[in-house]
């Protein structure tokens, strides 16, 4: 069961992730004219997004800059959903 | 192409036009002979003597592919991805029962994805290359139309981008009647996508001259074959075809539209903007399209006019028309499609032959809309303002483009 401060960690960072990807899919997607879907914590960055090997690679640069941690760029291969993201960076905060 | 073997019929269409999604979209504006141009309110366009455009209204890439597709491809990209997997469906092919060197998609256009690189150069200038998008040159590239229909549809085949100005479609077509016809391969996916309707094309047709500056409502322009014509609005769109041997189509009882019976091109080896004057390149462009269909100029019963409304294409094609058909030309009924759709460019090629295939299915000749003065250098046998009931046989579509490149097109009826 996590406490409330937990709670407002986890939908703190969750919120922050998001405005990262919309703003690395609208980087991606000039003049495309398809709407960005919503974006929960249960989105596949890849099935679901179609983030590719490099955009992954601008994710984990963007992780790093916004939340001043070092994400490991073989952890995140394993890093599938906005969920994951989210604990993997809670796990990088918690060491810091 | 002179010794065609296998006859190549016409098994399936997709076309997302100005008229919207879908082949009754277009046939019913061409029955109607209503315009599909609309004002150009992007403020971008704000400056711009051309005022209008033959824009897609409703087209949502999303509802064919996932997002996660869709958004790595460009306009351009995803109305020729759509317009080829409904042609496709509209053919009822099973492609994984066709082996992929017996299968082979040819696809034309002439700015492809134009607007994603011109974005991704803003961004360059603004922020840095740091901040350009990885996928640009994968995305955008003039050949990347192929590469995704190739990827959607599952197939390991030949899948080339043709580029030849405004007769890209046409030579698309052709290549793949080609193909099939020489026995080479059984199916063949052509067409032709375009998505100009970006400042860079528009402002670049403005300074040359080729575009109507009326402002009088998008729905009284272009005009073309007329007296007061003065240059095309550009559309947007994409369409494409299934060609098919007679004997793969007949095996599996095909739904036939009609046979693509001929193609031809040449260049006029002239200007790169100027239409040879004797119309040297039209001429052996049809010539060739004749001998391949083995037809006569007598058995043509509808050309469907590249007629752009251009003061130089009108009048040259007139002569062109007429070095070809000689006085057989009078007796030939002739319109113009693109005051009612636009010029789509690359792919006006495979728009207007899904036109010609339309007219001979429904025995009709769409018109030349806008059609309210003569001019006695254009005086050929057109059909104006309204559509007509004729039972067509033979139809040939004319496409010609920048550099001289001239390509014809036979369809017929089976």
């Amino acid at each position: 069961m996590r406490s409330e401060s937990e709670i407002k960690l986890h939908d703190e960072i969750f919120s922050r992730l998001k405005s990262i990807i919309v703003d690395l899919l609208r980087v991606s997607q000039e003049k495309i004219s398809v709407q960005i879907p919503e974006i929960t914590i249960e989105t596949d960055l890849v099935d679901d997004l179609g983030l590719d090997s490099v955009e992954m690679l601008d994710l984990t640069t963007a992780i790093s800059a916004e939340f001043g941690v070092n994400p490991d760029a073989g952890q995140m291969i394993n890093v599938r959903t906005i969920d994951d993201a989210v604990k993997y960076i809670l796990e990088l905060k918690s060491k810091s | 192409m002179l010794n065609s073997k296998a006859k190549v019929l016409i098994t399936g269409i997709g076309v997302i036009s100005p008229a919207g999604v879908g082949i009754d979209n277009l046939l019913q504006v061409l029955q109607e002979g209503k315009s599909t141009a609309s004002d150009l309110t992007d403020a971008e366009f704000s400056n711009f003597p051309l005022k209008y455009a033959c824009q897609i209204g409703n087209f949502n890439p999303l509802d064919y592919m996932k997002f996660k597709l869709a958004r790595h491809m460009t306009r351009c990209s995803q109305l020729g991805v759509v317009a080829s997997l409904l042609a496709v469906q509209d053919s009822k092919l099973n492609l994984s029962t066709i082996p992929s060197d017996r299968i082979q998609i040819y696809e034309g256009t002439s700015m492809g994805g134009l607007n994603n690189i011109l974005a991704d150069y803003e961004t360059f200038l603004e922020e840095g290359y740091q901040k350009m998008n990885p996928s640009t040159a994968a995305q955008a590239f003039i050949g990347s139309t192929t590469g995704e229909i190739a990827i959607v549809l599952g197939l390991r085949s030949r899948s080339i981008t043709i580029c030849s100005g405004s007769a890209s479609a046409n030579d698309a077509i052709g290549l793949g009647f080609e193909q099939v016809s020489s026995g080479t391969i059984d199916i063949a996916i052509v067409g032709g996508s375009e998505a100009p309707i970006i400042p860079a094309v528009i402002g670049s047709f403005c300074r040359a001259g080729v575009v109507s500056t009326r402002q009088d409502g998008p729905q009284m322009t272009p005009r073309a074959f007329t007296g007061d014509r003065d240059g095309f609005i550009v559309g947007e769109g994409a369409g494409f075809l299934i060609l098919e041997s007679e004997k793969h189509a007949k095996a599996r009882h095909a739904k036939i539209y009609a046979e693509l019976a001929g193609f031809g091109n040449g260049c006029d080896a002239y200007q790169m903007l100027v239409p040879h004057p004797e119309g040297e390149g039209v001429f052996l462009a049809a010539d060739r399209a004749m001998r391949s269909a083995r037809i006569s100029e007598e058995d043509v019963d509808y050309i469907n006019a590249h007629g752009t409304g251009t003061r130089l294409n009108d009048k040259y094609e007139t002569i062109a028309l007429k070095k070809v058909f000689k006085k057989n030309i009078f007796n030939i009924r002739v319109s113009s499609t693109k005051p009612i759709t636009g010029h789509l460019l690359g792919a006006c090629g495979a728009i207007e032959a899904i036109i010609c295939v339309l007219s001979i299915q429904h025995g009709f000749i769409p018109p030349i809309i806008n059609y309210l003065q003569t001019d006695p250098e254009c005086d050929l046998n057109f059909v104006k303002n309204k559509s007509e009931d004729k039972k067509i046989s033979v139809a040939m579509s004319f496409t010609y483009g920048f550099g001289g490149k001239n390509s014809v097109l036979i369809l017929r009826k089976v």
